[in-house]
């Protein structure tokens, strides 16, 4: 305080400068109105750039909490976004006549997922339990069986391809009509075998290999594929043909899921006839 | 001592009406306007005290204001050129100081001292008074020529005063 005191008393001439400029500008402010209009103008430029100065000093401490709040509302618009949504529309006609019923009814699906190169080959769909896909339902491509639904989730379902030994499609020739089973040896996605096929027949190279129809997963004559090479077995009397499979499994992307309106009735009726089974 | 107190009111009153009595209403070319009535500030003693050259200043730029009509603008103006003057006369003090009972003015001090003295204290008050009557820096230019053309005919005036009034 007293160093204070002091240091006034040493620079009192500026400090009594300083007061009477204060007072001189205070009278040339409060009595010329072009100094006072001037000054007011002045003044409030500098107060508002100051005021821009504190406000963007602000946003910037409330950068955070900006950057949160766009990214919840980010998160909110895309949830609203139409390619967010999942379409649930199941294109299905039915024609309710008396006399064609309608057996068949064919559901397309997306292709999600898909391998080719392993050795139990899947799928996934993108139908499930709640667009009415159940386990052991067929799945065709465009151009010949895929495979068989495996398991479903409520919006998904997961396939067991035709490329995966564990699966064996009953399949005929389209001509003789003589039907074995098909299976892929887990080698060339593009081949698999017809076994089954009495050796008594005449097989020749280019004959069609179509479904048989004698199961309640695929109906009849859906085409698969081709003989490329028919091999006689020596200590069996059954063919061992080689089948060129029509599907591309690598390129798919749309497939097929067919229900079968009366398969529960067929398996209860044959159910009845062998009840060992 | 009380003669140079009324001496200096007196000059006080006579500078005030000289000023706004007549070179107020001297108008040369809209640039050129002479203010006669730094000279008090100027011919103050030596030995006055440093608040009282600054109030006298400021109470001097009050009055010509208020005749004027422009209050403060002069009181800056002379406030400042008060308060520089103490600065000025230390800066310009001679080896042995100022002689007691000496005033400054060209009869005590010379015509070269007197005129670096007015010349710089005058261009001091101009400037200062006719940048706080501009309030801006847009013009400088403009505000400069004035200051330059008025303190020159205000330090005529002065000088000539010296020679017909002051010359003891």
């Amino acid at each position: 305080m007293n160093n204070l005191i002091r240091f006034i008393v040493r620079n009192h001439h500026f400090f009594i400068f300083l007061i009477i400029e204060f007072i001189a500008f205070s009278l040339l402010i409060q009595y010329n109105q072009y100094h006072r209009s001037t000054f007011l103008n002045k003044s409030g430029t500098a107060l508002s750039a100051v005021h821009s100065f504190t406000n963007d000093l602000e946003d910037f401490f409330y950068l955070r909490d900006a950057n949160q709040e766009l990214a919840r509302q980010n998160a909110h618009i895309l949830n609203t976004l139409k390619k967010s949504y999942k379409s649930n529309k199941v294109s299905y006609k039915e024609i309710y006549d008396s006399v064609y019923f309608q057996k068949w009814h064919y559901m397309v699906a997306r292709v999600l997922n898909n391998s080719v190169n392993k050795q139990n080959n899947f799928l996934t769909i993108d139908k499930g339990r709640r667009h009415g896909v159940g386990e052991s339902m067929g799945v065709v491509g465009p151009n010949g069986v895929v495979g068989v639904v495996r398991h479903t989730s409520k919006n998904y379902a997961t396939v067991i391809s035709l490329l995966n030994p564990n699966f064996s499609l009953s399949a005929r020739l389209s001509n003789t009509k003589y039907f074995g089973s098909l299976q892929w040896d887990g080698a060339d996605p593009q081949v698999c075998w017809l076994d089954d096929i009495p050796n008594h027949i005449t097989v020749n190279v280019g004959d069609k290999v179509e479904t048989s129809g004698y199961s309640a997963i695929f109906p009849a004559s859906i085409p698969v594929g081709e003989v490329i090479e028919a091999q006689k077995d020596k200590n069996s009397n059954f063919y061992h043909i080689k089948v060129e499979l029509f599907i591309e499994m690598q390129s798919l992307t749309h497939v097929y899921v067919i229900k079968n309106k009366l398969r529960e009735e067929i398996e209860e009726l044959e159910k009845k006839t062998q009840p060992n089974d | 001592m009380i003669r140079v107190f009324s001496r200096n009111i007196v000059r006080f009153l006579l500078l005030v009406l000289i000023q706004v009595l007549v070179l107020n209403n001297i108008q040369l070319s809209g640039y050129i306007n002479p203010y006669f009535y730094v000279l008090f500030v100027l011919l103050m003693p030596f030995e006055t005290p440093g608040w009282v050259v600054i109030l006298m200043g400021f109470l001097l730029g009050l009055t010509i204001d208020l005749f004027a009509n422009t209050p403060g603008m002069h009181a800056a103006a002379t406030a400042f050129m008060g308060y520089l003057r103490l600065f000025v006369l230390r800066y310009m003090e001679p080896r042995d100081g100022y002689e007691p009972g000496s005033f400054p003015r060209v009869y005590y001090y010379g015509f070269n001292w007197f005129l670096r003295y007015t010349l710089f204290l005058t261009f001091i008050h101009h400037l200062a008074l006719f940048f706080i009557e501009a309030f801006h820096f847009t013009a400088a230019g403009h505000v400069l020529l004035r200051v330059v053309l008025s303190t020159f005919f205000s330090v005529l005036l002065i000088m000539i005063s010296q020679y017909l009034v002051f010359r003891k």
